[in-house]
């Protein structure tokens, strides 16, 4: 006989449900807008992408603006019937990400202007990615987070292609298509494994009964229950505890044994064990389909043509906005796993060496490119190895049964992807600005610094954070932070590598620098034409300054994040 | 554990790497991205295999979504592949070389 249960009532937390309906809500708006203004309205074909632009830029502020307030009380606890669930870590992914979205609307209208693209759709496009972005840094629920990734994706794919005309253009869009479907059949396969594996695809069970879970492995052994009383209410689901599947009620459970009323804790009774193997595959299979997304190596083959092809700012887009999202996903994932207490054998194996892989294979990769884009494509595959390496310290035994540790390499992901997103809106806004000239060959930068000083010396703070080697720049206290955690936890080989591939990369974050200072010999040393108004300015000074302020003061980072 | 368990869970791997294979075989894009579709369905059959197995009722639902997004992104696709075969006539992804990669 089972006793009295709540009925459990869903809620949607309308609060922090607000800045995706913002997203969402704002990208149909674009897209009607777009339809209505020139048919309805009667406005020329200009005016239009203008309003379009004034639109795209107040909904991504209202989005940022919901986001800030929210964090404020961002508490980790779960929405949507557990589908997400907001933190700290994924409220500050999010900002980042409609950070750089406010960078792409500043810089859209020359690029839209200039190759005749359509408004209307690049900003609908834009604002459906950010909301997938967004959406994927809080989910908590498996299938979720791959329709959020999917949204994110198809939007990029479009994004990349949108200069049609462009043969360069939709060929890259052509091979991200093909190389990000094949990944996400990977990602679907590990899902489904881990699902076999652990019975559910929610990622810290509904949420409810992470409290509950602490005290009850204080109060000792769960009460066995016949395992059938999972079946019986809704107010009672099962999550996973130390490698267990464990039946858990919302609400204390009282049944009438022999005439007198019995109240058991939350832990109802445990259920069979998680299956080892399946957790592995599954895990694997999850890693290399989010690997192709980050473009680690040796999963990157997409990202240098991709990066090279696609319109700058969209560029920008993938290097930043989408890798951050996915991280933050990644990191949800590998804290999953902590907070069940079971991690696949061989799973640390594999994420070291798809970090060392990457550290290798980016820096080396990056000495022979001597296209621009290019060589940011493989300068942000050895950033990805680097952050691997916080990832490879995440799942340490040392550090995943600490709390505090946890929390302070997640300070050091989330401060690395700060500076990882400053540095690349810096270095792809002013790639954007130079148009023709930045966006081609390295040579082309020959002279910059008499031509166009300021630009010269923008470029030069981005390549010396990218390099991230002993001068007090945010580049340089992102590395410090992920190594020291790593170096914390002995994983002493990787930082080394880490550091040796820094060191390589000196040779060819400085060529760029010493290329624009040198003196242009040949005469074609027009200035060209560049973007007027005060947007492309606007980005690259902000995101320069923030670079140098940061770089000074890296621990003001942490008090505007709501850390006192 | 029942033996018709384990035969689905053999075929649904098989299938993925048929896909796989598939994937890095092929020429022609549309045959690439039948095997992209070929690798989803594995994965769906995956799932409906684990769910009926373990009593788990969601794991019909999660096939329905898998199945929506292939859809979306052949939808994407093809007007990917459009857009390349305007400008280059043919779609084999060997010849669709001119970015370096």
């Amino acid at each position: 006989m089972i006793g009295q249960f709540q009925t459990f009532v869903p809620q949607v937390a309308l609060d922090q449900v607000l800045p995706f309906a913002i997203l969402i809500v704002g990208g149909l708006l674009i897209l009607a807008l777009d339809a209505l203004l020139e048919a309805v309205a009667k406005m020329t074909p200009e005016r239009r992408d203008q309003t379009l632009t004034l639109v795209t830029g107040l909904v991504l502020a209202g989005a940022f603006g919901t986001f800030a307030v929210d964090m404020l009380g961002a508490n980790a606890r779960p929405f949507l019937e557990g589908a997400f669930r907001a933190d700290e870590f994924g409220h500050l992914g999010a900002l980042l990400i409609i950070g750089t979205a406010l960078a792409f609307v500043l810089m859209a209208p020359a690029l839209i202007k200039r190759r005749k693209l359509p408004a209307g759709e690049m900003y609908t496009l834009l604002l459906f990615s950010v909301a997938g972005m967004t959406l994927l840094t809080v989910a908590n629920e498996l299938i979720t987070a791959f329709i959020c990734i999917e949204i994110l994706s198809l939007s990029l794919y479009v994004l990349t292609g949108i200069d049609r005309r462009n043969r360069r253009s939709s060929e890259a869009s052509f091979k991200y298509f093909i190389l990000g479907a094949f990944a996400s059949a990977f990602l679907v396969f590990g899902i489904a494994f881990l699902f076999g594996a652990t019975g559910t695809t929610q990622l810290f069970g509904d949420g409810r009964a992470y409290d509950e879970m602490q005290t009850a492995e204080k109060i000792g052994r769960p009460v066995q229950l016949p395992t059938d009383i999972a079946n019986y209410n809704m107010g009672i689901n099962e999550v996973l505890y130390s490698g267990q599947r464990i039946v858990y009620a919302a609400q204390p459970v009282s049944e009438v044994v022999e005439g007198q009323i019995v109240t058991h804790p939350n832990v109802i009774a445990t259920l069979a064990p998680l299956n080892p193997m399946w957790l592995f595959i599954g895990f694997a299979l999850l890693f290399v389909g989010l690997c192709f997304k980050l473009s680690l190596a040796p999963f990157h083959m997409w990202a240098p043509d991709v990066y090279e092809g696609a319109p700058t700012i969209t560029t920008m887009l993938i290097a930043t906005a989408s890798k951050v999202a996915a991280f933050a996903f990644l990191v949800h994932v590998v804290e999953a796993l902590s907070f069940w207490r079971f991690f696949p054998a061989g799973a640390s194996f594999i994420i070291s060496a798809v970090a060392v892989i990457s550290i290798a294979w980016g820096n080396l990769g990056a000495i022979v490119q001597t296209n621009f884009k290019r060589l940011l494509a493989y300068s942000s595959i050895a950033h990805g190895g680097y952050l691997t390496i916080a990832i490879a310290t995440l799942i340490h035994p040392e550090v995943f049964s600490d709390l505090g540790r946890i929390e302070r390499v997640r300070d050091a992901i989330v401060f690395y992807l700060f500076a990882y997103t400053l540095m690349n809106v810096l270095a792809f806004g002013i790639a954007a600005y130079l148009g023709r000239q930045g966006e081609g060959e390295i040579s082309n930068f020959r002279g910059l610094f008499h031509r166009r000083p300021a630009i010269a010396v923008a470029m030069s703070v981005a390549m010396v954070s990218l390099m991230g080697l002993g001068l007090p720049i945010v580049g340089f206290w992102g590395k410090i932070y992920v190594f020291k955690e790593a170096v914390d936890v002995g994983l002493i080989a990787l930082v080394v590598i880490g550091a040796l591939g820094s060191v390589v990369s000196a040779f060819y974050y400085l060529r760029v620098v010493v290329e624009m200072f040198m003196r242009d010999a040949s005469a074609d040393a027009e200035a060209g034409t560049v973007p007027q108004g005060f947007a492309y300015p606007l980005v690259i000074g902000l995101s320069c300054a923030a670079i140098v302020i940061f770089g000074f003061l890296p621990p003001l980072f942490f008090v505007l994040g709501g850390r006192g | 554990m029942e033996p018709t368990f384990i035969y689905t869970l053999v075929l649904s791997a098989t299938l993925f790497t048929f896909g796989i294979i598939g994937v890095m075989w092929k020429r022609n894009a549309i045959s690439i991205f039948m095997n992209v579709e070929l690798m989803l369905n594995a994965a769906n059959l995956a799932f409906v295999a684990f769910a009926r197995e373990f009593g788990l009722i969601q794991g019909g639902p999660l096939v329905l979504f898998v199945m929506t997004v292939a859809a979306a992104e052949a939808g994407v696709g093809l007007a990917i592949f459009i857009a390349i075969y305007r400008t280059r006539r043919h779609i084999r992804a060997d010849e669709i070389d001119l970015l370096r990669g």
